[in-house]
C-alpha cells in the first residue's frame, strides 16, 4: 500500500526533470540514467510532456518524443543500448605511485668542479690538425 | 680524393668522409697513410662538431671519435677527446681508460697534462679519493684545492670547509636535515649564482626541500625554474613527470577533466614513454570524447577518441565509439573498418565488463554490413553479412538482408540459394516467400517464371491480408495478360486477367482490361458488364477509359472509341496527352484514323502546351514521318518549344532522306538552345547528329546514353504503362 501511495503522489506531483535536449544520448535527453528501465523511461517521458506541453513547446516535444521512441519498447531499447556510445571504463589509479627522487646527486657537485676545464669547453678548433694528402 | 678534400675544406665533413671512404673502397692499394690520417682527422672534427656543436648529437660524436681513434690509435688528441666525450656522457669507466691511455702512451704531450684533472674528477665521481691516485701529483695547486674541498662529499656526514661554495653548503645542510640552513644557502645561490648550471641546481634542491615537506605547488614551481635555467637531469625529468602525473590524477578525481589533461600533458613532456601516464592521458581523451558525443559534437568526439587511440593503443570500447563517430560524420568506409576492429578486439573472457555474447557479435557484423551497403561496397557487405549469418544462422532477418544485397548486386542465383536456406529453416517465413517469388520472376529463365506465384499464394494462405503478396500476384497475371495481348491472343489474356481479378476483385482497371479482351474476341455481351462495372467503380480513372478505347480502336470501331471518350470527358479532366496516346494505338494502321484524335489534342491543349512536340515525338516513335512533319511544322507556326521542334524535324528529315534539311533544322535548334543556354537540348541535338549521321554513331550514342536518360521521350510514352499508379498523363 505504501508503494502504491508513493507512486500516486509521484503521478500527482511529477518532479521537475532536467532534460539534456542537445544530447545525442536518448537517456540524457529524457533526464534518466543510462540503462534506466522501461518504466522509468516512460515516467520520465510523461513528466517531460507535462513539463513541456507539445502545444507550447513543439520543438522540445519533438526531441523528447524522438528520444522516447528510441527507448519505448524492449526491442528498441535493446537496439539503442547496443549502439550507444560508451563511457570510458572507470578510471583505476595506479596501484603504486613512482617514488620521487629526493636524493643529493654527486653530479650536481661535480658541475662546479668542471667549470673552467675541458669538460665544459665547446671550442676545440685549437686541437685540429692540418691534413696532408 | 679531390672531391673529398674540397668538401673537407668547406667544412662539409659528411661529404668528405663519403668521398674518401668510397675512394678507399675502390682502390685500397693506392691509399697512402696520409689518406688514413686525413680520414681520422675528419672523423675527429665531425665528432667534436657533433658533440659540442649547435645541434648536438653526443652519441654520434662519440662514435666518430671512436672511429678516429681506431684509425689512428696512437693519436693522443683523439684518445683524449674520446675520453672527454665519454666523460660528458657519464661513461666514467671509458673516460678513465682513455685518460690513462693518453697519460701512459704520450706522457709528454699537452693532452697528458690536460687529461690529469678530468681523470681525477672522474675518479672522484666514482667515489674514489683522487688524492690517493697517481694522477694527484700532476694536478695544479688550484685543482688539488678544489678536489680537497669536494672530498667532503665522499663520506657522510658531509663536513665542508668554510671556503666551500655556498651551493655545496646547502647540499650538506640538506643531507644533514637542516632544512632552514639548506634553504638559506640555496636561496643565496639563486640570488647570486656562479652560472646558470648552479642556478638550475639551486632551484632543483629548493624543489627537493619543498617535496620533502609535501609542498607540491612549491616543488613544481622550483623544478620548473630549474628546467627554465637549462638543467637537464634524468632525476629532474623523473620528478617533474611524477609530480605532474599525480596532479593530473588528483584533478581527474575532482572531475576537472581539462585540468587533468593539462597536467598530464606536462607530465608527458618529461616522461614521454611512461605507460601508466599514456593510459591516463588516453583515459582523459576518452572522457572528453564521451562528453563531446553527449552534446552531439561528433567531430570533436572523434578527435579525442583518435588521440586516445594514438597515445595508448586501441581497445574494443574505443573502436566501438570511433565506429559510431565515423558513422555520425558519414565516413562509412572508416566506420566499417572501425566496427571490424571492435569485433577483432572484443574481449574473449566472459567475465570482462565489455564481453559480448554471440548474438551481439552477429548484430555487430550486421551493422558492419549495413555500413558497407550504405556506401555501395557490396562485395565487402556480402562478405560481412556472411560473417553475421555464421554467428547467428537462425536469425532470418540477417539472412534476408544478405539475400537482398546479393540480389541488388545482380547475384540472383546466390540470392535464391540464400532464400532457399531461409525457407529450409522456416518454410512459412513470409518475407522470404515474397522475395523468392520476385527473384524467380526477375530471373533469366522465363520457363521458370511460372513458379513464382506459388510462393505468393502460400503467403496468402498464411496471411490472407498480405497486401504485398496480393499485389505481386495481380502484377504477375497482368503482365502475363499483356504479353498474350501483344501476341494477339486475347482469350489467353482474359484468363490471366481473370486470375488477377481473383486477387483484387474490385480492381476497375482489371475489369476494364477484361472487357477490352472480350471486345477483341467480339464477345460484346460479355464485355458489357465488365466495362459497366469498371466504370461504376472508377468513373474518373482515365486508365480505365484507356483500356476500353484501346480495345475498340484495335478492332477498328472508331465510333465506339469516340463514344467512350465522350464518357471520359464528361467524368474527368482529360489532358491533351491522352488523345495523343489514343492516336498512337491507331496511327500505324491508318494515319487518317489517328488524325481526329490528334486534332482533339491540339484543340484541348493550353496555348503554352508543347502539343506539337508531343505529337511529333509520338509520330516519330510510330514511324509516321509525314504526320510528324506536318504537326511539327504547325508547331513552328505556333512558336512553342521551337528548339525541340527543330530537333525532331531534323530527325524526320533524316528519315525522309534529306540530310541537308536535317542539318539546317539542327543548326536552328542549336541557335535557339544557345540563346536560351539550354545545355540539355544542345546535348540531345549532338546525340541525334551522332546517331543519325555518323557511321556507328548509334553504338556511341548508346554508350553515351548510359548516363543520360533524357534524349528520347520518357519510357512508356508510346506504350501502356505497367504501373497502376504512375499513369503517364
Amino acid at each position: 500500500m505504501t508503494t502504491i501511495g508513493s507512486e500516486q503522489r509521484n503521478r500527482e506531483q511529477p518532479g521537475q526533470r532536467t532534460p539534456n535536449l542537445t544530447s545525442s544520448d536518448p537517456y540524457a535527453v529524457l533526464g534518466v540514467m543510462r540503462g534506466a528501465s522501461l518504466r522509468e523511461v516512460k515516467r520520465a517521458y510523461f513528466d517531460l510532456v507535462r513539463q513541456y506541453p507539445p502545444e507550447q513547446h513543439p520543438d522540445v516535444f519533438k526531441i523528447i518524443r524522438a528520444a522516447y521512441e528510441k527507448l519505448r519498447t524492449a526491442e528498441a531499447k535493446a537496439e539503442t543500448d547496443l549502439f550507444l556510445f560508451r563511457p570510458p571504463s572507470s578510471w583505476q589509479p595506479r596501484k603504486r605511485r613512482k617514488k620521487l627522487d629526493l636524493q643529493i646527486h654527486i653530479e650536481d657537485i661535480v658541475v662546479r668542479m668542471q667549470a673552467g676545464s675541458d669538460l665544459t669547453r665547446t671550442d676545440f678548433k685549437a686541437d685540429y690538425e692540418p691534413i696532408k694528402l | 680524393m679531390r672531391q673529398g678534400h674540397r668538401a673537407f675544406q668547406k667544412g662539409d665533413y659528411d661529404r668528405a668522409i663519403e668521398w674518401w671512404e668510397k675512394a678507399q673502397e675502390r682502390a685500397p692499394d693506392k691509399m697512402t697513410g696520409n689518406v688514413n690520417s686525413a680520414l681520422a682527422q675528419v672523423y675527429f672534427r665531425r665528432g667534436v662538431k657533433r658533440s659540442y656543436g649547435s645541434q648536438p648529437n653526443p652519441s654520434g660524436g662519440l662514435d666518430d671519435l671512436r672511429k678516429a681513434t681506431e684509425l689512428q690509435p696512437d693519436n693522443a688528441c683523439y684518445t683524449y677527446h674520446l675520453g672527454l666525450a665519454a666523460h660528458r656522457l657519464n661513461d666514467l669507466d671509458q673516460a678513465i681508460e682513455m685518460y690513462r691511455a693518453v697519460r701512459r702512451d704520450a706522457p709528454q704531450s699537452q693532452f697528458a697534462t690536460r687529461a690529469a684533472y678530468p681523470l681525477a674528477l672522474a675518479l672522484f665521481q666514482q667515489g674514489k679519493d683522487p688524492q690517493k691516485a697517481p694522477v694527484w701529483s700532476a694536478l695544479s695547486e688550484k685543482e688539488q684545492k678544489k678536489l680537497l674541498v669536494a672530498r667532503a662529499f665522499l663520506r657522510r656526514p658531509y663536513r665542508l670547509s668554510s671556503d666551500a661554495p655556498l651551493l655545496w653548503k646547502g647540499l650538506a645542510a640538506l643531507d644533514a636535515g637542516d632544512d632552514a640552513a639548506a634553504q638559506t644557502a640555496f636561496q643565496a645561490s639563486i640570488e647570486n649564482p656562479a652560472n646558470t648550471d648552479e642556478l638550475g641546481i639551486a632551484h632543483y634542491y629548493m624543489g627537493v626541500l619543498a617535496a620533502r615537506n609535501e609542498d607540491w605547488d612549491t616543488a613544481r614551481w622550483q623544478w620548473n625554474a630549474a628546467c627554465a635555467a637549462g638543467m637537464e637531469r634524468t632525476y629532474l625529468h623523473h620528478n617533474m613527470g611524477e609530480i605532474y602525473h599525480r596532479l593530473a590524477e588528483e584533478r581527474l578525481e575532482q572531475g576537472d577533466v581539462d585540468g587533468a589533461l593539462v597536467a598530464a600533458g606536462e607530465a608527458r613532456r618529461h616522461r614521454p614513454n611512461d605507460k601508466s601516464l599514456q593510459r591516463l592521458i588516453s583515459h582523459i581523451h576518452q572522457q572528453k570524447g564521451y562528453d563531446a558525443a553527449l552534446v552531439g559534437d561528433w567531430e570533436r568526439a572523434r578527435e579525442h577518441w583518435e588521440t586516445a587511440e594514438q597515445i595508448a593503443g586501441g581497445s574494443f570500447r574505443l573502436a566501438y565509439n570511433l565506429a559510431l563517430a565515423y558513422e555520425q560524420t558519414e565516413e562509412f568506409l572508416v566506420a566499417g573498418e572501425k566496427w571490424r576492429e571492435a569485433l577483432r578486439r572484443r574481449p574473449r573472457r566472459a567475465d570482462h565488463p565489455d564481453a559480448i555474447e554471440e548474438d551481439v557479435v552477429a548484430q555487430l557484423w550486421r551493422r558492419v554490413a549495413e555500413t558497407y551497403t550504405r556506401i555501395g561496397e557490396y562485395d565487402e557487405a556480402i562478405q560481412v553479412y556472411r560473417m553475421a549469418v555464421k554467428w547467428r544462422p537462425e536469425h532470418l532477418e540477417t539472412r534476408m538482408e544478405l539475400a537482398d544485397i546479393l540480389l541488388n548486386n545482380g547475384r540472383i542465383r546466390s540470392a535464391e540459394n540464400e532464400l532457399n536456406r531461409v525457407l529450409e529453416q522456416n518454410p512459412d517465413y513470409i518475407p522470404a516467400l515474397l522475395r523468392i517469388g520476385e527473384v524467380i520472376y526477375a530471373g533469366e529463365n522465363w520457363w521458370y517464371h511460372g513458379a513464382a506465384p506459388k510462393y505468393w499464394e502460400r503467403v496468402l494462405e498464411l496471411d490472407a491480408d498480405n497486401v504485398t503478396a496480393r499485389q505481386l500476384l495481380v502484377d504477375y497475371y497482368q503482365n502475363e495478360a499483356e504479353r498474350y495481348l501483344s501476341w494477339g491472343q486475347p482469350s489467353f489474356a482474359l484468363q490471366q486477367y481473370e486470375k488477377a481479378l481473383s486477387y483484387q476483385p474490385t480492381n476497375a482497371r482489371l475489369l476494364a482490361a477484361m472487357g477490352g479482351c472480350q471486345i477483341r474476341m467480339n464477345q460484346l455481351e460479355s464485355a458489357q458488364p465488365n466495362i459497366a462495372q469498371a466504370l461504376a467503380r472508377a468513373s474518373d480513372d482515365l486508365a480505365v477509359y484507356d483500356e476500353i478505347i484501346h480495345a475498340w480502336l484495335e478492332v477498328g470501331n472508331t465510333e465506339q472509341a469516340w463514344h467512350v471518350l465522350e464518357q471520359a470527358e464528361s467524368e474527368a479532366t482529360v489532358p491533351y496527352t491522352f488523345y495523343i496516346q489514343q492516336a498512337y494505338y491507331c496511327i500505324g494502321d491508318d494515319p487518317d484514323v489517328a488524325r481526329p484524335w490528334l486534332e482533339r489534342a491540339v484543340e484541348k491543349a493550353a496555348p503554352d502546351d508543347p502539343v506539337f512536340v508531343s505529337i511529333g515525338e509520338m509520330a516519330v516513335g510510330a514511324n509516321a514521318w509525314e504526320i510528324a512533319q506536318e504537326y511539327l511544322e504547325r508547331g513552328l507556326q505556333a512558336g512553342i518549344a521551337l528548339g525541340q521542334i527543330y530537333l525532331m524535324l531534323g530527325i524526320v528529315a533524316i528519315h525522309l532522306f534529306d540530310r541537308q534539311v536535317a542539318e539546317r533544322h539542327w543548326r536552328q535548334g542549336e541557335k535557339i538552345a544557345n540563346q536560351k543556354h539550354d545545355q540539355d537540348l544542345l546535348e540531345r541535338i549532338r546525340m541525334a547528329r551522332m546517331v543519325f549521321t555518323e557511321p556507328w554513331g548509334w553504338i556511341r550514342a548508346i554508350l553515351a546514353m548510359e548516363d543520360d536518360d533524357d534524349f528520347l521521350p520518357p519510357p512508356g510514352f508510346y506504350e501502356d504503362d505497367d504501373s497502376d499508379d504512375d499513369y503517364w498523363f
